[in-house]
């Protein structure tokens, strides 16, 4: 049996023969995990996110991790050592037997992998999401969903049609004072929400020219572009610059819509709906290569009666900064919550109210990966299943639009359509370039 | 960012703005020769100056063709940039009547310019839009065929469907696999039977877009290896 052609079953054995170390290998070798025990991944993109998460499922007895891909061959090597590095360190022995893939419809179609994690740019997103939802595989799927609103759509549709387990990487949800801020504000603890705040992170322009380069060898340029237009190479366009430009990303906003807004929805209840009115300013860069939105403001009016503002976190809220977390405000209190731990209210007593019996109890996950693999397991959803994810990133693609046009739109969140506007209805979604399709 | 391209442009944004409305522009205001030779790398600064002149019509329908028609001289003359064309196409993609779809329906059988016309016809609502890309299919090979197909499929064009059913027929089994999926979101009787047609008769390509393109048509999930 080849080292790079080893299934589950055989990656012991065939590392304990190749290396020759004992036939039978101690099960603490993979905890108490038999080899036919563990789960099998794929991880398309090794980049930050992807290289984060696929160390996350790395810690794991339970999980081997096959296959990668990535198009700039020297990050998927890096990946390659990374995982080979781990196992070797785990057995002990030199471990050979991650392989290097280069097209994702090549690891996705490979009968021996169980999931397949995502952590790509966001105008790659969607197609291999429902390309492996079509073959039968589990996703764990980095955020924001999708980069236009009907391409999160088409995702979520293949998603429920193929009972995919599906992750999104919003791992906020599987934090405590994330989680116990929307438990509070669900219970009704700060009364009735009429406002909530959704501090996010200030956009960057580039003032530097960004002239066309060669294209690095080892990077296939062409098809990381894939269904966006064509464009010439050059590096302020690729890998994390991808975010501030807006053929590949929704800017900063989206971005983080998809941890702050995603909060927002759980904590009101409206992880599957939307606003019914958008209306707001943004400051788009007038030159230069990156064009996503650098200051914004914008109000989301709800059918539920809460109005939900977004803006950056230098933007000023009652003279000071709004500073990057959420801010409920209701008719006895408000409740702010943000990464570090932060959970915040007033009155102050609010925030140790602890749902009681017959009251909500949302969703708990203290482990974001490992929820995941559960979910896998038992086939039962996660905390963070697709619909919300396409909810809240919608948010963000509406103030988006909403900014560009610089005019107040009205939307349909059961339709998901733009009422009485052609144009705003257009900048929903773009053709791909060919031959990408979803 | 201050340079020479930004001074002309604002410059040219004064004149027109002082400007009249035409009936049918064949010369070009300022602002767009300034843009007629954009390259990328250049600064966009006088893009903006266009784009904002689009935005200042939005509600004088009279003036927005008049822009209308100075993009659609653009996008047919020889001296325009490819970039030029592009900056050209993301405009239209957002206001684009039915004015300039003959200019785009030229672009569309161009290997080097079809997808950026497909970027503003596939979401032009207007029954032109969708034959200007009918039109196209018999003209069109390869790549450039399955962008035309694809959009078709997203525009749920049933009107296309005939056409469709020729490509399928005549053999080229990646366009056929391009063809069976479109038919997939385009829906009706029609597209199931020749879907269903090309699962048993179609090349290898297209009997698994196939079998894909019934799994959707019939909202039935993947076959899935078991997790253990």
């Amino acid at each position: 049996m080849s080292m790079k052609k080893m299934n589950r079953r055989g990656f012991i054995r065939g590392a304990a023969v190749a290396f020759g170390a004992p036939m039978i290998v101690p099960s603490s070798v993979f905890g108490q995990n038999a080899p036919s025990n563990r789960l099998t991944m794929g991880q398309i993109g090794v980049g930050n996110m992807g290289t984060t998460n696929m160390k996350k499922f790395l810690e794991r007895d339970d999980v081997q991790v096959l296959a990668i891909c990535d198009l700039d061959d020297s990050r998927a090597a890096e990946g390659k050592k990374t995982v080979e590095d781990t196992y070797a360190k785990k057995t002990g022995m030199s471990y050979k037997g991650c392989d290097l893939i280069h097209d994702f419809r090549e690891l996705i179609g490979r009968a021996d992998l169980d999931y397949i994690s995502i952590a790509i740019p966001d105008h790659w997103h969607a197609i291999p999401a429902i390309t492996a939802a079509n073959a039968g595989k589990d996703i764990y799927a980095e955020k924001p969903l999708a980069l236009t609103i009907p391409q999160g759509r088409a995702m979520a549709n293949a998603v429920k049609r193929n009972k995919t387990i599906w992750q999104t990487g919003s791992w906020q949800r599987s934090e405590k004072n994330f989680h116990d801020a929307c438990e509070l504000v669900r219970n009704g603890r700060i009364g009735k929400v009429h406002t909530v705040y959704i501090g996010l992170p200030t956009g960057s322009p580039l003032a530097d020219p960004a002239p066309e380069m060669p294209i690095p060898v080892g990077f296939d340029y062409n098809f990381w572009l894939g269904p966006a237009p064509w464009a010439p190479y050059t590096e302020k366009r690729c890998h994390w610059n991808f975010r501030w430009i807006l053929d590949y990303s929704g800017g900063q906003l989206s971005d983080w819509a998809a941890h702050h807004v995603d909060i927002a929805n759980w904590g009101l209840g409206t992880e599957h709906t939307g606003p019914v009115e958008i209306e707001g300013k943004g400051e788009f860069p007038r030159d230069g290569l990156w064009n996503a939105s650098i200051n914004y403001r914008f109000e989301c009016k709800y059918a539920q009666g809460f109005t939900m503002i977004v803006l950056n976190d230098s933007a000023l809220v009652d003279g000071k900064p709004i500073r990057n977390g959420v801010k409920f405000i209701g008719d006895k209190g408000w409740l702010w919550v943000a990464r570090g731990g932060e959970i915040a209210s007033q009155p102050e007593s609010i925030i140790n109210d602890v749902a009681g019996q017959g009251e909500v109890r949302l969703y708990r996950s203290n482990d974001h990966w490992g929820n995941f693999i559960e979910g896998v397991r038992s086939r039962k959803e996660t905390i963070a299943p697709i619909e919300p994810a396409q909810r809240a990133v919608s948010v963000a693609h509406l103030g988006n639009i909403a900014m560009q046009l610089e005019r107040k739109l009205k939307w349909d969140p059961a339709r998901e359509h733009f009422v009485g506007d052609p144009e705003a209805e257009r900048m929903l979604d773009r053709a791909m370039r060919a031959p990408w399709h979803l | 960012m201050k340079n020479t391209g930004t001074l002309l442009a604002a410059g040219a944004l004064a004149a027109v703005s002082a400007r009249e409305p035409e009936a049918a522009e064949t010369v070009l205001e300022p602002a767009f020769q300034v843009i007629m030779g954009y390259k990328f790398g250049g600064t966009r600064a006088p893009l903006t100056i266009v784009s904002d002149i689009v935005k200042a019509a939005k509600n004088d329908p009279a003036r927005r063709l008049a822009i209308e028609r100075q993009l659609v001289v653009l996008l047919q003359s020889p001296d325009a940039t490819y970039d030029c064309k592009d900056f050209v196409c993301r405009q239209l993609w957002v206001f684009g009547s039915r004015e300039s779809i003959p200019a785009l329906a030229s672009m569309l059988a161009d290997d080097k310019y079809s997808d950026m016309a497909r970027y503003v016809l596939e979401r032009n609502a207007a029954l032109e839009a969708g034959k200007a890309l009918r039109d196209a299919l018999g003209k069109a090979s390869g790549r450039v065929l399955i962008g035309i197909v694809n959009s078709l499929g997203v525009r749920r064009d049933t009107a296309a469907v005939p056409s469709l059913e020729k490509i399928v027929a005549g053999g080229d089994d990646e366009s056929a696999a391009a063809v069976v999926l479109a038919l997939s979101k385009i829906g009706g009787p029609k597209a199931v039977a020749i879907v269903t047609r090309a699962n048993s008769t179609g090349g290898a390509k297209t009997r698994v877009a196939a079998e894909l393109a019934i799994r959707v048509m019939t909202n039935k999930p993947a076959p899935r290896k078991k997790a253990m």
